[in-house]
């Protein structure tokens, strides 16, 4: 019919046609890969669990090599309580746990395990300064330091904040990433949801927030990609051993999912997402204030130019908040998973943070017996020579995008 | 017409008269569709195309046939008196309370389906039929919910309450899912229009689409803008947060039933273990304040 031009489903067909051989080849391939032995193991980098706290482990990384003498201090990683920290190991060439052990860091890791009933009672107080603190403590003991280096991921920054604030002369560098602060946003569709929901009922009803559930949630933030063409994506390299493996392990970490403790969920959701108390120095945790002013201690803060989870403007305000005049804020050009897991990204995300350790880690902190404030005062860094807001040195900028 | 007829033969009446124009409708548009779709334009030269929708014209003619015999009063009268001959009144009032219930559904049914092929606004979401799926709640609120709500009475009052309260919930966590579902669906109907008309325009400015692989990339990308408009959109804000709430509801009112179970079983329900973890948290935290504060200057 004039003026209604159709699709040339015969042209179509006859390349189709065309492919059948190919397609036939590909299906062997398939098959052999598919029927075939698949290295899929996640998180293979050797650890011993050094310290535990009801369920919450604390794993420390065997050293690849010996000790870097410019990273003395050694490093506590903090991922979320969504999701795992397998993700930061998730398949020997791109892996941040074996980044940071070849740069000689002496690593240490929080798995929050699988929260079960009896833990729906537990706040960010109790993960803050109970679990967190507990392994803190327990890594001063052990290296004969006064302080470690913080990094924490997503939520687990969040925390990380939380601590540095209420334990400021525990953390010697802080750094965050990917890490929501500010939750007074629209760039992302999660803040937009969480301020309608009633969170009250929800953590009721539930108890713990199910892993599942959240999942379904991140799904449905898009699924045209998430859902559909991620698939369509596995079904057209299905032929490739090594695709199918990283997809794998891929689909292994994102649907391995702990329940949240309710609590903490509801207090997130409430005084984070809807009332956006953190970034106003607002937020109370544990009968204290949680002052970002407090946090005085050298900051990196690293995040996603395309996160749809924690979009730049939820992640690019702290820097401004703290009370360190050493802050360094970087932007890579990558999403919320990708900043850890993407070929190019792996190349810039450890090394900026090695290279950030190193600068502020060469000498080790001394260790003060007694009251700490000589330790802090004597750590406090020369506001002209750590600033990069007013004046950033050579090799390093206030703001960096890559 | 019948004036003696019974209220079941006006229903039927109502009904088959209803359907009748409908049939013949549909029967009319497919015997349309099949004169105006010239199959070697669409490369369908199948003979077995033909043959499904002579089958199909068939199978609507012989339904038309059908409606339109049971539309005689006649054919009524005789169904219903065969109905009442061997049915108590009670069941009667029941049947025809269910007919007028089924006719609403079906007229708005039939409604919907003159609708389709109208024209969907892509990348907009402002003008939502919000009552596309409404009339499915209003039926169950008006014709259903009422007598689940009568109060009960007796020993069991206690235990039926909570079972009506229980259904209740998982009625309404239906209607509002089903609204749901449609509006997460609205999407993919937007998408394959505008992916439609992107097609077109690349054919008549020459391009001839004929790589699997582009068109699919296209349409995607269509379908993850419009997902991106919807999400953003109020409306969809609004509806997730109440369906999350009637699941919630649901799940709660599920929950009290069981919890009622279990109290004759000697097995703790989830609100025991609950209260007993709360105790245990709170004595933890205690034991562990204590123990700070014993060690306070050490581990200052």
């Amino acid at each position: 019919m004039a003026g209604h031009p159709r699709i040339p489903v015969d042209l179509i067909l006859e390349k189709l046609a065309q492919e059948a051989e190919k397609a036939q080849q590909r299906a062997g391939e398939v098959s052999r890969v598919l029927l075939g032995r698949l290295s899929t193991d996640i998180a293979t980098t050797p650890y011993e669990v050094v310290h535990q706290v009801d369920r919450v482990k604390l794993k420390h990384y065997l050293p690849t090599r010996e000790a870097n003498p410019e990273l003395r201090t050694p490093l506590l990683v903090v991922y979320a309580l969504i999701n795992r920290e397998t993700m930061l190991d998730l398949q020997p060439e791109r892996s941040v746990v074996r980044n940071f052990l070849q740069a000689g860091i002496d690593l240490y890791m929080i798995d929050w395990g699988y929260p079960s009933r009896k833990d729906r009672f537990l706040t960010i107080d109790d993960h803050v300064n109970v679990y967190m603190d507990e392994m803190v403590e327990f890594i001063r003991r052990r290296c004969r330091t006064d302080k470690v280096n913080l990094m924490g991921i997503c939520m687990g920054g969040t925390f990380c904040v939380i601590y540095s604030a209420l334990h400021p002369h525990k953390v010697k560098n802080l750094v965050t990433t990917v890490c929501p602060t500010n939750f007074d946003t629209d760039e992302g569709l999660l803040h937009i949801w969480m301020r309608q929901v009633d969170v009250d009922m929800m953590v009721d009803t539930f108890g713990n927030m199910p892993g599942d559930l959240l999942n379904l949630g991140f799904l449905l933030l898009n699924p045209a990609r998430l859902m559909i063409d991620k698939y369509v994506g596995f079904l057209e390299n299905m032929n490739d051993r090594s695709f199918v493996e990283n997809f794998i392990r891929m689909e292994k970490w994102i649907f391995d999912s702990p329940d949240v403790p309710g609590e903490t969920f509801r207090q997130f959701v409430k005084d984070c997402y809807q009332q956006n108390l953190l970034i106003q120095n607002r937020l109370v945790v544990g009968s204290r204030r949680v002052d970002l002013k407090k946090i005085t201690m050298p900051l990196l803060n690293i995040y996603g130019q395309y996160d749809h989870l924690v979009p730049p403007g939820a992640a690019n305000l702290l820097t401004k908040a703290v009370g360190s005049e050493d802050t360094t804020d970087i932007c890579l050009d990558t999403g919320h998973i990708g900043i850890y897991v993407s070929s190019k990204t792996q190349r810039e995300f450890t090394p900026a943070i090695v290279t950030w350790l190193k600068t502020r880690d060469k000498a080790p902190p001394a260790r003060k017996e007694g009251d700490g404030r000589a330790a802090r005062k004597a750590d406090r860094p020369k506001k002209r020579a750590w600033t990069e807001r007013t004046r950033p040195p050579v090799g390093r900028k206030e703001r960096v995008n890559v | 017409m019948d004036t003696t007829a019974s209220p079941n033969t006006h229903t039927l009446d109502q009904w088959a008269s209803l359907f009748n124009p409908f049939w013949s409708l549909l029967s009319a548009m497919t015997r349309k569709a099949g004169e105006t779709e010239a199959p070697e334009e669409a490369g369908l030269t199948d003979s077995h195309v033909k043959t499904s929708q002579e089958a199909l014209l068939a199978i609507f003619k012989t339904w038309s046939a059908f409606t339109e015999t049971l539309s005689e009063p006649s054919s009524l009268t005789a169904v219903t008196g065969s109905i009442t001959a061997f049915l108590p009144e009670l069941v009667n009032k029941v049947v025809a309370f269910g007919l007028s219930g089924f006719m609403k559904v079906q007229s708005h049914f039939m409604e919907k389906f003159s609708e389709i092929g109208k024209g969907t606004q892509a990348f907009s979401f402002d003008n939502l039929d919000k009552d596309s799926l409404r009339f499915l709640a209003d039926l169950y609120e008006k014709e259903v919910r009422p007598y689940l709500k009568v109060p009960q009475l007796g020993l069991m009052r206690f235990h039926q309450e909570r079972m009506n309260e229980a259904f209740d919930a998982w009625a309404l966590f239906q209607t509002k899912l089903a609204a749901f579902l449609r509006l997460v669906g609205l999407p993919v109907e937007k998408s394959v229009k505008v992916f439609q008309e992107t097609v077109e325009r690349q054919i008549r400015e020459g391009g001839v689409p004929d790589d699997p692989r582009k068109l699919y990339t296209t349409w995607i990308k269509i379908l993850e803008g419009h997902f991106m408009t919807l999400f953003k959109s109020p409306e969809y804000t609004a509806m997730l947060a109440d369906t999350l709430a009637s699941l919630e509801s649901f799940l709660a009112a599920r929950n009290r039933v069981l919890e009622d179970l279990l109290q004759s079983l000697p097995i703790p329900s989830s609100r025991e273990v609950d209260e007993l973890a709360k105790e245990l948290h709170d004595l933890k935290r205690r034991v562990r304040d204590l123990e700070k504060a014993a060690q306070g200057p050490r581990r200052a």
